[in-house]
């Protein structure tokens, strides 16, 4: 088993009621198995928010792992160990979330 | 005074001038140029903003920052670029971030800052919520 942690920032953090968390993973356990756990620990707070009903990430949400940005398409990829720390970023620009409307337009960067 | 987040009170945006101008006055640059981000009244929706509370995943914005600065200094063949961002509660008029370019050109500094202010506003993992004077408050986009 591995623990992973995460941080829950700006209006995340007021939908859940906390700042962080951590939860225990298998050992072969990729960013979109932490993405699901969450989802599923958090629903009441995340789905139909930063997740849709199948509790697939929505656009407008980015993903660092360890402060770097992970292409969604390697979600079910990126393998994570034991430490390691995944946040679901806000928008940082291109959207009134509040609203409960999104208009995600900003290129978020990612590593090479 | 290296780029990345710092604390409101932790940075001096005056000796974040000075320290600039040093690092571009050995003769080999003909231009700086400074953008500073300041708390404004007027916040979205027409509503009258009260206070801007800024937070970060600083690990994150730290690093977009870096490479933001990297990226902008040898994209625009510049001496320097800098990015100061801080995070805290602010009231109207305050600072809250500082860019600053520093190269042989007025031509290139100017859009290398642009690019800088751009792309700050951006990638880093920085949130902003705007407080209005009637209790409400937003988290908005941009920086």
């Amino acid at each position: 088993m591995i623990r992973v942690a995460t941080r829950f920032y700006a209006f995340l953090r007021e939908r859940v009621g906390r700042q962080d968390d951590t939860l225990e993973l298998g050992d072969d356990a990729t960013v979109g198995d932490f993405l699901e756990k969450l989802a599923e620990k958090y629903e009441h707070a995340l789905v139909g928010y930063v997740f849709d009903a199948d509790k697939h990430l929505r656009s407008g949400f980015a993903v660092a792992l360890n402060g770097e940005n992970v292409k969604p398409e390697e979600f079910s990829s990126r393998r994570l160990r034991d430490g390691d720390v995944v946040v679901i970023l806000p928008p940082i620009a291109g959207g009134y979330l509040n609203k409960g409307s999104l208009t995600p337009v900003w290129p978020w960067y990612f590593p090479e | 005074m290296e780029s990345g987040v710092y604390e409101r009170g932790n940075l001096d945006f005056g000796a974040l001038f000075e320290h600039v101008l040093r690092v571009a006055g050995d003769g080999g640059c003909g231009a700086v140029a400074f953008f500073v981000g300041v708390t404004k009244r007027a916040g979205r929706e027409g509503k009258e903003v009260e206070a801007l509370e800024m937070e970060s995943y600083v690990e994150h914005a730290n690093r977009a920052i870096a490479r933001i600065c990297e990226e902008v200094k040898q994209g625009h063949g510049l001496r320097f670029v800098g990015i100061w961002h801080l995070v805290g509660r602010f009231g109207l008029g305050e600072p809250i971030v500082m860019v600053a370019a520093a190269g042989l050109t007025r031509d290139a500094v100017f859009k290398g800052l642009r690019e800088a202010v751009e792309r700050y506003k951006r990638e880093p993992a920085l949130f902003k919520k705007e407080i209005y004077v009637d209790g409400s408050y937003l988290w908005v986009e941009g920086a």
